[in-house]
């Protein structure tokens, strides 16, 4: 390994700004620079005439490469790098980003020189990775969940020619399509393996059996299509996170009933206690604001909602009042008047509580905790496993090969779940045409002489690749671990190296910016 | 001449990065104080990282990252934003301006208005005296 870097430098006579001698300028100063070896100057980076010009031209000793350009990174695609350059040791330097003075003006070369050298100062420094590329060993997709959506999902994907396993929980008949593998009267032990090659462990009829599977799909069992509309339509339900939306719209209330989970059969643990303060909390601010005039929270659980006595004490002060039922009679809503029949488990007799809005909450039953353990985050955030829409795609959870969907993830109404449910679909029919998982090369690393064992990067990775093995050493999972860094940061021995963003990388590179204006 | 401001900004390669992009894409370009020390994700700065980049010499440190509930790496603002106060608590301990140090949280679509706060800060920046560490690298 030489340690040298090339440069490519792309002079794209349309989205340049520099003149001719700003050019020579700007070259002439980053050859100051001992870490570059040699300097490729083309004229048009993004067509193919530039391709072929920087395919044909040699390395000159050169193991990486940093190419600048005024094209965006996306817009330059896959560009064909000279003989012996490692394609993991190659970084964008994108110079549109740094032109100070816009089209008109000329930018300064000393500082796109600069920033070409801010770079190098890093990558000198870094050390090729190479990712696996994991074929899946299972050609099977599990939806778990017993709704219409589970199997609408189960349905959609066999027709795109997918083999998928039905696992649900109830007793049911077989299914027609002979894509689907039905299991019924099945439930969920554990999750172990990775993306492409998951071992799913279930019981069925007091077995204890195995499957396997290349994609999960969690399809919301109880979505919010159990909290069943009211068939009073002057009654409103409002889900807890929008109903800061209805107070701020001006409206006046004659009654706001706060439910703790309406259609749930489930136990007593099933609202969790980061979320009864949620409730508690929502429901003394409401009652604060003064916009309805009855606030009242009807609950069954008491077992939580015991650990937080302060919040029901001022919530009670605020006048929130309370109401307990029976789980075996459930509150329902009268038909023709805006009121709820509870019968009051203290009382023993029913009551009516006049509410024109019902709030539900956003719960999430304790998922099994393989799959807690799999798909979401250490500490007291516990159970909420949330797919996170925006950055992974609709339904994709933080693992890869997980599919959430509906109120598995997160609360929602059933008009947002039946759309979510195609995309995911179509989500999953790509994940299994890729046919591959990329484990990747640049993750994290543990020192183990340094490590003293104290957990806590155990507790901050976002994605739970760090855990103790047998030897009371931190280890991490390479094919779980995205590269975040956070337990890098964390570690108080500083036993974890993120590889290619080292301490020292980024000392050299904060350092070059120093030297740079210098 | 006048010595020019040099402000030292460690960007998340996720959404703060995408932001830039977008603002480069739609003609704008970065202020010319800032360089930028790209990150895997703002959870991976450490404490001592904003410091030693105040010691060599930068004016000032903005650390870029994404929205705190919308994080890619779901805890890394929330970090990051806990080492920053911290920065400033040392910074106060050892009569240097806390406002020299400054975290931005910031959606991948609002790039204009990380732009703007951008040159705010560097407007903060540019009014405060100049930095004991000036010229320590050379």
């Amino acid at each position: 390994m030489s340690g040298k870097i090339l440069l490519i430098l792309s002079r794209c006579s349309a989205c340049s700004w520099l003149d001719k001698n700003s050019f020579k300028d700007l070259v002439s100063q980053i050859r100051l620079d001992k870490r570059i070896g040699k300097i490729i100057e083309t004229d048009k980076i993004c067509d193919s005439k530039g391709k072929k010009k920087l395919k044909s031209s040699a390395s000159g000793g050169c193991d990486r490469a940093i190419i600048a350009s005024w094209c965006s990174q996306e817009s330059l695609g896959k560009i064909p790098l000279p003989k012996g350059i490692d394609p993991s040791l190659v970084e964008f330097v994108d110079l549109s980003l740094l032109s100070p003075k816009g089209p008109k003006e000329r930018s300064s070369p000393e500082l796109l020189a600069g920033a070409v050298r801010e770079s190098a100062a890093r990558l000198a420094l870094s050390r090729p990775v190479k990712d696996r590329r994991i074929r899946y060993s299972s050609k099977f997709v599990a939806v778990i969940g017993s709704s219409d959506a589970a199997i609408r999902a189960a349905r959609a994907l066999a027709q795109h020619g997918i083999p998928t396993r039905l696992i649900i929980s109830q007793k049911a008949s077989k299914p027609k399509d002979g894509n689907i593998e039905l299991i019924d009267e099945a439930t969920i032990n554990g999750l172990t393996g990775i993306p492409g090659n998951f071992r799913l462990s279930y019981r069925r009829r007091g077995e204890e059996l195995e499957t396997d599977c290349a994609a999960i799909l969690l399809v919301g069992e109880r979505c919010m299509a159990d909290v069943r509309p009211p068939t009073n339509p002057r009654v409103r339900f409002v889900p807890l996170e929008r109903l800061e939306d209805f107070a701020t719209s001006g409206l006046r209330v004659k009654g706001i009933a706060f439910l703790d989970d309406l259609g749930s059969l489930a136990s007593v643990s099933d609202v969790s206690v980061p979320l009864w303060h949620l409730l508690l909390e929502s429901a003394k601010s409401t009652a604060v604001a003064g916009y309805a005039e009855n606030v009242t929270v009807i609950a069954r659980d008491v077992k939580a909602a015991g650990l937080l006595e302060l919040s029901w004490k001022e919530a009670a002060e605020a006048g929130v009042k309370f109401v307990r039922y029976d789980d075996k009679t459930r509150p329902r809503i009268d038909k023709s008047e805006p009121i709820i029949l509870v019968k009051d488990l203290v009382l023993g007799e029913t009551i009516g509580i006049p509410a024109d809005v019902v709030v539900a909450p956003v719960t999430t039953r304790p998922w099994e905790p393989a799959f807690v353990e799999r798909l979401f985050v250490p500490g007291d955030w516990d159970l909420r496993v949330r797919s996170r829409g925006p950055q992974r795609g609709l339904g994709q959870s933080p693992c890869d090969g997980v599919f959430v969907v509906g109120y598995a993830g997160f609360a929602k109404l059933t008009d947002q779940s039946y759309p979510e449910l195609g995309a995911t679909v179509s989500e999953i029919v790509a994940f299994m045409r890729r046919g591959y998982h990329i484990a990747r090369g640049a993750i994290a690393e543990i020192d183990e002489d340094k490590c003293s064992a104290c957990n806590t990067c155990v507790r901050t990775c976002p994605y739970r690749a760090a855990r103790m093995n047998d030897n009371w050493k931190a280890e991490i999972v390479a094919e779980k671990c995205a590269g975040c860094g956070s337990c890098v940061a964390v570690c108080p021995s500083r036993a974890i190296e993120l590889k290619n963003c080292t301490r020292e990388q980024i000392e050299s590179q904060v350092i070059a910016t120093q030297e740079a204006i210098s | 001449m006048t010595a020019k401001l040099n402000i030292v900004a460690f960007v998340c390669e996720n959404h703060a990065l995408s932001a830039l992009r977008a603002a480069s894409a739609s003609g704008e370009s970065l202020p010319e104080s800032f360089h930028l020390v790209k990150l895997p994700c703002t959870g991976r700065l450490e404490t001592t990282q904003i410091l030693d980049a105040l010691r060599a010499g930068a004016d000032g440190v903005a650390v870029i990252g994404c929205l705190e509930e919308n994080c890619y790496h779901d805890v890394g603002s929330m970090l990051a934003r806990g080492r920053v106060e911290r920065v400033k608590e040392i910074l106060k301990d050892i009569r240097i301006e806390p406002d020299r140090v400054e975290m931005f949280n910031i959606a991948s679509v609002s790039s204009s208005i990380l732009l703007l706060r951008m040159r705010k800060f560097e407007q903060k920046i540019g009014s405060l005296p100049a930095t004991p560490f000036k010229g320590a690298m050379r």
